[in-house]
């Protein structure tokens, strides 16, 4: 008798640690994956305007617009990169980019800059650029 | 294709010879052969519903047969320059060697659709003596899939001709070929892996949804495994040559950068992983039945998800990857498999939802220490892995969905992100192969760890003594900063030793429990292999991504360049810069002694200022340990840009190492006329010598460089003749390349990992193959597998 007790007690026990378990490793699937949205959302490189560049600190904005024509410099000698960006605003900002030019980097028209705005002009520390070939529906 | 090409082919048929009839006829036959499969999957849908098992069987193959002959149509097209057709004229050439006509058949969005269908139908119907007693759900279920596909290839047709072609259409000499940075061997081998592994997902997905319709959740799972672990190595494999194609082309930094593409691929990967040790824990206790279903669906309705986003527009700027949008058709067909099969498939196991509920055939072990509850950490963490995933390539999407503006997820986000997930992982393959399935108390456990632990402590240090002094390479950067889980910036290189420790662990601890297992179970042998290739490659990637080190320096022929403890000094050209092959010929000079490193570089064509379009390719020198990686971006010859010097004024140039002064001007000849000659009066210093020069311009006889030094001149490029300023410019003597150096460290565990995964997941997939039961069944009959569900009412097809 006292073995099926006993028996009992422990099926009661065993189900109180699974309830117990299956409440814990909800809370933690919610909490993590909500946690895990949010660490995405919250530190996910804003596009900006050039307005909005100009205001916003950080150097992960992604400046995108058009590489306004005839303004495009190549410095092999410092290996950098520079031009003025156009928005949809129509607002204009001087990019400034060093490193190795993109290999295709005469061929675009528009340009996504990331970096960060400072004292004027907007420092790039990586172009992503849209070469109009590859961009047959827009 | 746009308008432009567009009259880009009516141009260059003007020029061509008539099309064969021949030719015509084949488009047609291919063209009538995606009708015939999208026809043959229908049949196969009705009578497999209607329970007509001989309809369902000849519709299937008719089905996959016609994929298969579309695909070959095409490839025939390709393979004799076929131009008239839009799509080998947008994509392939008549110069392209073989191996890039045969990839110009899944270089385009129609190609590979078809690709797709073609690699799932292959698998499909591999798989279907396996099912054995579910053939009939599983023939309709991915028969609506693969009809659903042949629909995509209906509207999204590679067998048009270019528009405005005539009765008989004219075949322009050569095409638009692929795009010049896509010509590399990778292009004709990658594709065709990747997509084996997403074919194989549609068996994982047929075939557990055709265990819930047909009420059999016990019976499938074993069976299933070979499948699963062979889906998990050709993904992994296509995963990692897709990897190795990013390296070996320049912009992509790296292996592997969270790119929405490779995103798409990855996910799956890890949802199969996951349901492969989701179906360890069913084998041994009879649980995870609902899970397991659910696991051997999600990879396939991921991919269908990441197909989805990519093909979309949704991404916009933030793919590296630039596609062409799908036809409107087209893409409203994909979109409509992927609503229809997540939400079947949801509809399904909510109808079905009473078959899930049964007792464990056998009791966990009191001990919480024991394996099955390790594998169900690792399913949770694998799962957490593909949804951060999932969820980092979606946020474009959300922000766009909630209206507000657009983000983008950088891969330096990804890795503080994931690092969350990854490094509990690496502990818990570490660990797990030392649990046994009975339990053991803790103190047993880590007592059988002590030796790992210790042993790869040791390793750790090793690898930090090696990093920090460079031993057989190039010492890390102490400087080096990064920033860790979002918020603390920590210095890089124990940052990353730290990270490596995780690998170094798991990979000792399955190395062991190879060596102790290899006697009594060879079956092990291939998952130990497995998770050691993975936890090598891992490892590669960390080390060599988060340590690589990058130099920019301007090569020359005349004086050497100093980066990475060598000296660096180009040659020259090896061919013409118009010829596709051309190398630059670098001498790098090291305590080991003189090589040489051949990066490619040519020009094509112009850009929109007019000048001519560099296109480069790295060289690659694998050194064991560590690899140089060298790109040359261009050739140039101007060494600094021009710089106004009003006379008596000076200028530092060069990096500030040439102090130019300007003395003024002095003019030979009649002002005036063409002859006049202007000299400007220059003293140039450089760190160890001086040199006065006299750079001389005309307007008859054009500029005269005076020479300074071995390597540069200085030139005189314009005067203005009411301040009587002179622009100097430095130029090279000899042509200069601009070029990045990047030293990578430990790069060889990737490729080494990759091979030792590859094998390992063979291995794996053939010894857990199931001998075929006797009487495997037909799936037409009645589901007599449980008598309890006898009762129920009778199965529904699946919308």
């Amino acid at each position: 008798m006292g073995g099926m007790n006993q028996f009992r007690r422990s099926r009661r026990a065993g189900a109180f640690a699974w309830s117990l378990g299956s409440v814990l490793l909800g809370t933690t699937v919610v909490v993590g994956f909500g946690a895990m949205v949010a660490a995405f959302l919250g530190n996910a490189s804003p596009y900006v305007t050039v307005q909005e560049a100009k205001q916003q600190p950080g150097d992960n904005l992604h400046l995108a617009g058009d590489i306004v024509p005839g303004t495009l410099k190549m410095s092999a000698p410092s290996q950098t990169v520079s031009f003025m960006v156009r928005d949809e605003q129509g607002d204009t900002l001087p990019v400034v980019y060093r490193g190795a030019q993109p290999s295709n980097m005469g061929a675009a028209t528009k340009v996504v800059a990331v970096g960060g705005h400072k004292s004027g002009v907007f420092e790039a520390r990586k172009l992503l650029l849209k070469c109009p070939s590859k961009y047959e529906g827009s | 294709m746009g308008p432009s090409e567009a009259i880009d082919g009516m141009v260059a048929r003007v020029v061509g010879a008539p099309a064969e009839p021949w030719s015509l006829l084949l488009g047609q036959l291919g063209r009538g052969l995606t009708w015939l499969a999208l026809v043959g999957f229908l049949v196969a849908v009705v009578a497999g519903l209607a329970g007509k098992e001989k309809a369902s069987r000849a519709g299937y193959l008719t089905g996959f047969a016609g994929l298969l002959g579309a695909f070959s149509s095409l490839l025939v097209l390709f393979l004799t320059d076929q131009f008239q057709y839009e799509y080998v004229f947008g994509h392939g050439a008549a110069d392209h060697e073989m191996r890039y006509k045969i990839a110009g058949v899944w270089s385009g969005q129609e190609g590979s659709i078809l690709l797709w269908g073609v690699c799932s139908g292959l698998f499909a119907v591999l798989a279907l003596r396996a099912v054995g007693g579910l053939r009939r759900w599983y023939t309709v279920v991915t028969a609506a899939v693969l009809g659903w596909i042949s629909a995509i290839s209906v509207f999204e047709s590679p067998f048009d001709l270019v528009p405005g072609s005539g009765a008989v259409p004219i075949v322009p000499p050569t095409g638009q070929g692929m795009a010049p940075s896509l010509l590399n061997y990778w292009v004709t081998i990658h594709p065709p892996t990747i997509f084996l592994g997403f074919g194989s997902l549609l068996v994982l997905f047929g075939w557990a949804t055709a265990a819930v319709i047909g009420r059999d959740l016990d019976g499938w799972i074993k069976p299933v495994r070979p499948w699963a672990i062979t889906s998990l190595t050709l993904l992994g494999l296509g995963l990692a040559m897709g990897g190795f194609w990013a390296y070996e082309t320049l912009g992509w930094g790296g292996f592997w950068m969270w790119d929405p593409v490779e995103n798409t691929s990855f996910v799956p990967w890890c949802m199969v992983a996951a349901m492969i040790h989701g179906a360890f824990i069913q084998i041994a206790r009879g649980t995870w039945r609902l899970a397991n279903v659910v696991l051997a669906s999600a990879p396939f309705l991921s991919f269908c998800y990441g197909t989805f986003l990519t093909r979309s527009g949704f991404l916009g700027d933030t793919s590296v990857h630039s596609f062409a949008e799908m036809d409107r058709s087209a893409l409203w067909l994909l979109i409509t498999l992927m609503l229809a099969s997540m939400g079947g498939f949801a509809g399904l196991l909510i109808a079905r939802r009473q078959i899930f509920r049964k007792e464990p055939t056998q009791a966990a072990p009191e001990h919480p220490v024991e394996r099955g509850n390790f594998y169900a950490a690792g399913v949770w963490l694998l799962t957490a892995f593909a949804v951060a995933t999932a969820v980092g390539m979606s946020v474009p999407l959300i922000q766009s969905l909630s209206g507000q503006a657009p983000k983008v997820v950088e891969e330096r986000l990804y890795n503080t992100v994931l690092a969350w997930v990854f490094l509990p992982l690496m502990l818990l393959m570490a660990v797990g192969p030392f649990v046994s399935w009975r339990g053991m108390p803790l103190r047993e456990l880590v007592g059988r760890l002590l030796n790992v632990l210790a042993v790869s402590i040791g390793l750790t240090g090793c690898l930090m003594l090696w990093l920090v002094s460079g031993w057989n390479g190039f010492p890390s950067d102490r400087e080096a900063q990064t920033t860790v889980f979002l918020r603390w910036t920590v210095p890089q290189t124990p940052w990353i030793v730290f990270v490596s420790w995780f690998c170094l662990f798991a990979l000792v601890a399955n190395f062991w429990r190879l060596i102790e297992s290899w006697p009594k179970a060879k079956s092990s042998v291939g998952p130990f292999l497995t998770h050691i290739g993975v936890v090598m490659a891992v490892l590669g990637l960390v080390v060599s991504r988060g340590l690589e080190q990058r130099e920019l320096v301007t090569l020359n022929s005349a004086s050497p360049v100093e980066a990475f403890g060598r000296q660096w000094m180009a040659v020259g050209p090896t061919m013409s810069f118009a010829d596709r092959d051309n190398k630059i010929e670098v001498m790098v000079n090291s305590k080991e002694g003189m090589g040489t490193m051949k990066p490619g570089l040519y020009y094509m064509g112009t850009n929109s200022e007019g000048e001519p379009r560099p296109m480069v390719w790295p060289a690659i020198d694998h050194r064991g340990w560590y690899d140089l990686y060298l790109v040359v971006h261009g050739i140039a010859f101007e060494a600094t840009e021009p710089t106004e010097l009003k006379p008596g004024e000076q200028a530092l140039l060069r990096s500030e190492q040439m102090l130019v002064t300007y003395h003024g001007l002095r003019t030979e000849g009649t002002l005036g006329t063409a002859s006049a000659k202007f000299f400007a009066k220059l003293t140039v210093k450089t760190p160890t010598e001086t040199f006065n020069v006299e750079p001389m311009m005309s307007a008859g006889e054009g500029r005269a460089p005076a020479p300074v030094g071995d390597k540069y001149q200085i030139l005189l490029t314009r005067i203005d003749a009411a301040t009587k300023a002179a622009f100097v410019q430095i130029n090279y003597r000899q042509p200069a390349y601009p070029a990045e150096i990047f030293y990578k460290p430990l790069t060889l565990p990737v490729w080494l990992g990759v091979g030792i995964m590859t094998l390992g997941g063979g291995l794996a997939a053939w010894s857990r193959r199931t001998t075929r039961r006797r009487d495997p069944g037909t799936g037409f009959a009645e589901p007599t597998s449980d008598s309890a569900e006898k009762d129920a009412p009778e199965p529904v097809a699946q919308s």
